[in-house]
C-alpha cells in the first residue's frame, strides 16, 4: 500500500516539475513579467485594443510559422518561406483583377502547396542538407518574384480588403485565421497519424524508416502543407496591405525561424507544439509592442528586441536542462 | 591492508548522493591504492556512474568526504579533479575524426616551436613519448578516422596521459570492442598499473575483472555490498551480490527439433559482402549467428529485413515467399529488426515510451486519427507483459536503462505482430539481471511460435539462448553448430 502511494507521489512530482520546466510555462512567465513592467510604465498596454493589436501584428508571421514549424518538426529546414510569400502574394494580386475572389484564393493556396511539394521532392532527392537546398531555392524564388512582378509593385486596387477589418469591430480578421491555423496545427500534431509520424521522423529518421514509415512521402507532405500555409499567410498579408512588392515577403524567413525557436520547436526536429508556436510568435509581437509603448528610441528597438529574444532562448535552454 | 597504508591514494567515506525520489549513493566507502586495479561492478543504476562523476568533479556529493593524496575534500570541481591527476575515459570517446593521433592526444596542450608557431613535429615527438610511456605504438601521424575501435580506446588513454595522471577511471572500455582485441587494451592497463597509477575499472563483463585482478567493489541500489580481493571470490558470488539473489546457472537442454521447417533463408548473396547464405529453422527453434565483427552478420540481418541491397536470395516462411525488398515490405510480411544501436536507429529517444511502442502498429493501420486511449492502453499491456520498469508509459525513453530500452524496442515489434524477429546484439550494454530477463522473454516468445534469429558477439549468450548456431566468417556461413557441438571453443575455432 505504501509503495503504491509512493509511486503515485513520484509520478505527480514528475508531472509537476515537467510543467515548470516546459517551454510553454516559461514563455507565459516571460510574457507576464514583460506585461507587468510595461503596464506600470504605460497602462494603455493592458487595453483590449492594444492586446488585439499585438496578436494582429504577428498574425501573418504566426500563420507561416506553423508551416515552417511543421517542416522543422519533421527534421528539415525551410528557408523558402519569405520569397514564397512574395510569389504567392504577387500571383494573388495578378489573378484577383481577372478572376473571382474564390478561385484566386484557392489557386494561391494550391500553388503554395505545389511549390512546397516541389521543395520537398528536391530536399528528399538532393543529397545535401535541407538548410542549403532551401537556401538555394529561396534565392531562385526571390528572382522569380522579381520576374513575376516586373520589378515593381502591384496593387489590389481596393479589392478584397477583408483582412484589413475587424470582426464585430474588435477582433482583427487576420487573428481569426491565425487562431484557426493554430487550432488546426494542434489537432494535426496531437491527434492525427500524419502529425505523429512527422514527429517520429524528426525524432529519429532511421528508426522511422526501419519502422516502415514512408519517410520521403511524409517529408514532401510536410513541405507541401507548409507551402499551402504560406499561401494563406500571403493572402492575409496582401489583403491587409492592399499592395504587394516583390520584396514584401523577403524579410519574413529569419524572424519566423526565430519565433519558432523561441516557441520551443527543436531545430533538430521531433519536438514542438502548436501552443509553443503560438506563444513564440505572440512573444515577438509583445516585445516590439512593449518597446513602442515604453517609448524606446526606434533605432534601439531592434537592438533591444534581439537581445530579449536571445535572453528568452537562452534561459529556456537552461530551464529545460 | 595495513602495510599498504602509506600507498593509499584515494579514500571516499560515507558518500551520499540523492536525486529527487532516488538515492543514487547511500553511505558508500571506496578506496584505491597506488598501482592497483579496483573494479566497480553493479547493475545499471547501481550508482557506479554517480560515484565516478563525483570523483571527476561533475557531480557534488550531498554528504561524505574524500581523501586524495592525503588532502581532504568535501567535493571537487572538474578543474581540481584534473589537477589532482584524476583522468576519466568515458564509454563513448570524444575524439576529433578529422585530426591526427598526435593532435588528439595533445588537443589542450598543442606544442609550438621556438618562434611560437604551432609545430606538428614537436607534437609528434611529445605524442611518441606519451605512447612509449603507456607501452603502445600507434603512428602519431595517422588520422583518427583510420583507427580501429581498440586503437581509439588506447588513444583516449594516451590523451589522459598528456597530463600527469595518478588515478585513471575507465568506464566500460571494452563495450565496443571485439573479444579478440581486448588483450591489447589489457596490456596497456597492466603497464600503466606497473607505473604506479591507480585504476578504477567499470565493466559489465566479469571475465575482465578476473583477468585484471586486484580488488572489486560491488554496488547495488546505491549501497556498497562488498569489497573483496578478486582471488578470494568467484563469478557466481559477484553476480549474486549484483542482483541480490543467488543467480541460477543457466542450464542448457538441447532439444531435438523434428517439427516442420518454418523458415528458409535461401541463397542470400551480395557481391563483396555475403556469399550464398542458406539455413533453415524448424518450429520453436532459436537460431544464433556468431562470428567476428565485420563477418557480415549485421549485413545479413539487414538484408533479411530489406534494408540492405542484395544480389539474390529468398526468404520462405511456411512455404510462402516473403522476401522483402524494403523495410515496409518486411513489416507487412511480419518481419521485425532490432538493431544493435538503439540510440541511432531503434528508438526516438526524446519521445515517451508509448509513442515508441505504437510506431509500427500505427504505420500499419489505416486510421487517419490516432486513438490515444487505445494506444496508451496497448502500451501499458506491453509494459506489464514485458515487465518494462517505468513509472508510466509517458516516460521519455532516454531516461530508461539499457535493458528497459531494449524491451521497448521489442514491445514495438510485438505490437506490430511480428512473426520473424531479427535481433542484433540484443544485450550490449545491458546489466546482468536485465539480460536474464531478456533471455527469458525470447524463450517464452519462441514457445508462442515467434521465430528468432539472433546475432551476438557474446558467445556465452549465443550458447545460452540458441538451439543452433551458424558461424559466419568473411561473408560466408562456414559452419552450423548443433547439439553437443555448441561450445565456446567451437564458436571461436570456426570464427577465426
Amino acid at each position: 500500500m505504501t509503495k503504491r502511494t509512493n509511486a503515485k507521489l513520484d509520478s505527480e512530482h514528475f508531472s509537476l516539475s515537467s510543467i515548470f520546466r516546459s517551454q510553454v510555462f516559461f514563455l507565459i512567465m516571460i510574457m507576464v513579467v514583460i506585461g507587468v513592467i510595461v503596464t506600470l510604465i504605460n497602462p494603455r498596454f493592458l487595453s483590449v485594443r492594444n492586446l488585439f493589436n499585438i496578436v494582429l501584428s504577428v498574425s501573418t508571421i504566426g500563420i507561416v510559422c506553423v508551416g515552417m514549424g511543421t517542416v522543422l518538426i519533421s527534421g528539415n529546414f525551410d528557408l523558402t518561406l519569405g520569397p514564397m510569400i512574395s510569389i504567392l502574394g504577387i500571383v494573388m494580386a495578378l489573378m484577383i483583377s481577372r478572376f473571382s475572389i474564390g478561385l484566386t484564393l484557392i489557386a494561391v493556396v494550391a500553388l503554395g502547396a505545389l511549390i512546397g511539394a516541389f521543395n520537398g521532392v528536391l530536399v528528399t532527392r538532393v543529397r545535401a542538407h535541407s538548410f542549403i537546398v532551401t537556401l538555394a531555392l529561396s534565392v531562385v524564388y526571390e528572382g522569380v518574384a522579381l520576374l513575376l512582378a516586373g520589378g515593381t509593385y502591384i496593387s489590389l486596387e481596393g479589392r478584397f480588403r477583408i483582412f484589413a477589418e475587424r470582426a464585430w469591430g474588435v477582433i482583427p480578421a487576420p487573428t481569426l485565421v491565425f487562431v484557426a491555423v493554430i487550432i488546426g496545427a494542434f489537432i494535426v500534431y496531437r491527434f492525427t497519424k500524419f502529425g505523429r509520424l512527422l514527429f517520429a521522423i524528426g525524432g529519429n529518421e532511421k528508426a522511422a524508416y526501419l519502422g516502415g514509415v514512408k519517410v520521403r512521402l511524409y517529408k514532401v507532405l510536410a513541405f507541401s502543407l507548409a507551402g499551402g500555409l504560406y499561401g494563406i499567410g500571403a493572402i492575409v498579408l496582401i489583403s491587409q496591405l492592399g499592395v504587394v512588392y516583390p520584396s514584401t515577403g523577403f524579410g519574413y524567413t529569419l524572424p519566423a525561424l526565430a519565433a519558432i525557436a523561441v516557441g520551443g520547436i527543436a531545430l533538430s526536429g521531433g519536438k514542438g507544439s502548436a501552443l509553443g508556436i503560438f506563444l513564440g510568435a505572440v512573444l515577438f509581437g509583445l516585445i516590439s509592442n512593449a518597446l513602442v509603448l515604453t517609448g524606446v528610441d526606434p533605432f534601439w528597438r531592434n537592438v533591444a528586441a534581439g537581445f530579449l529574444i536571445l535572453f528568452a532562448v537562452g534561459v529556456s535552454g537552461i530551464v529545460e536542462q | 591492508m595495513e602495510q599498504l597504508g602509506e600507498k593509499r591514494i584515494l579514500a571516499m567515506r560515507g558518500i551520499c548522493k540523492f536525486y529527487p525520489g532516488v538515492k543514487a549513493l547511500e553511505d558508500v566507502d571506496f578506496d584505491l591504492y597506488r598501482g592497483e586495479v579496483h573494479s566497480l561492478v553493479g547493475k545499471n543504476g547501481a550508482g557506479k556512474s554517480t560515484l565516478i562523476e563525483i570523483l571527476a568533479g561533475s557531480v557534488k556529493a550531498d554528504r561524505g568526504e574524500m581523501e586524495i593524496f592525503g588532502k581532504k575534500f568535501d567535493y571537487l570541481t572538474p578543474v581540481e579533479s584534473l589537477n589532482l591527476g584524476i583522468g576519466t575515459i568515458h564509454q563513448v570517446d570524444q575524439l576529433i575524426e578529422g585530426m591526427s593521433v598526435a593532435e588528439n592526444v595533445l588537443i589542450d596542450n598543442l606544442k609550438t616551436n621556438r618562434a611560437g608557431f604551432y609545430s606538428l613535429k614537436n607534437c609528434i615527438e611529445s605524442t611518441k613519448k606519451i605512447l612509449d610511456f603507456i607501452d603502445v605504438y600507434i603512428d602519431p601521424r595517422r588520422m583518427v578516422s583510420t583507427l580501429s575501435p581498440v586503437e581509439r580506446k588506447i588513444l583516449c588513454i594516451a590523451r589522459a596521459f598528456s597530463q600527469e595522471v595518478k588515478i585513471l577511471i575507465l568506464d566500460e572500455p571494452t563495450a565496443s570492442l571485439d573479444k579478440e582485441v581486448e588483450d591489447k587494451l589489457f596490456n596497456v592497463i597492466k603497464s600503466i598499473k606497473q607505473k604506479g597509477v591507480g585504476i578504477i575499472y567499470i565493466s559489465h563483463n566479469l571475465g575482465e575483472i578476473f583477468e585484471l585482478k586486484d580488488r572489486v567493489t560491488v554496488l547495488r541500489d546505491g549501497k556498497k555490498i562488498s569489497t573483496e580481493y578478486v582471488e578470494k571470490i568467484d563469478e557466481e558470488s559477484l553476480i549474486a551480490g549484483m542482483i541480490g539473489t543467488k543467480a541460477k546457472a543457466y542450464e542448457k537442454k538441447y532439444k531435438k527439433f523434428n517439427g516442420k521447417v518454418k523458415l528458409k533463408v535461401d541463397g542470400y548473396s551480395a557481391k563483396g559482402v555475403l556469399h550464398d547464405i542458406t539455413f533453415k529453422l524448424r518450429e520453436g527453434e532459436i537460431f544464433g549467428i556468431g562470428g567476428l565483427m565485420g563477418s557480415g552478420r549485421t549485413e545479413l540481418l539487414k538484408m533479411l529485413f530489406g534494408a540492405f541491397n542484395k544480389d539474390s536470395g529468398r526468404l520462405i516462411y511456411e512455404g510462402k515467399d516473403v522476401t522483402p525488398k524494403t523495410p515496409i515490405n518486411a513489416i507487412k510480411n511480419g518481419i521485425g529488426l532490432l538493431t544493435e544501436d538503439k540510440k541511432s536507429d531503434g528508438l526516438m529517444m526524446e519521445m515517451p515510451v508509448y509513442k515508441n511502442i505504437s510506431l509500427i502498429e500505427l504505420v500499419k493501420n489505416g486510421d487517419f486519427f490516432l486513438r490515444l486511449k487505445k494506444e496508451r492502453n496497448q502500451a501499458r499491456r506491453m509494459q506489464s507483459d514485458l515487465n518494462i520498469a517505468v513509472p508510466s508509459v509517458g516516460q521519455i525513453v532516454k531516461f530508461l536503462s539499457g535493458g528497459n530500452q531494449q524491451k521497448v524496442v521489442l514491445a514495438k515489434w510485438l505490437m506490430a505482430n511480428s512473426k520473424i524477429i531479427l535481433l542484433d546484439e540484443p544485450t550490449v550494454g545491458i546489466d546482468v539481471g536485465a539480460k536474464e530477463e531478456i533471455y527469458n522473454l525470447i524463450n517464452s516468445l519462441s514457445r508462442e511460435g515467434k521465430i528468432f534469429i539472433i546475432v551476438s558477439s557474446d558467445n556465452q549468450e549465443l550458447i545460452s539462448i540458441s538451439d543452433r548456431i551458424g558461424i559466419m566468417k568473411r561473408g560466408r556461413m562456414v559452419k552450423i553448430l548443433e547439439g553437443g557441438e555448441i561450445t565456446e571453443e567451437n564458436i571461436l575455432k570456426y570464427s577465426l
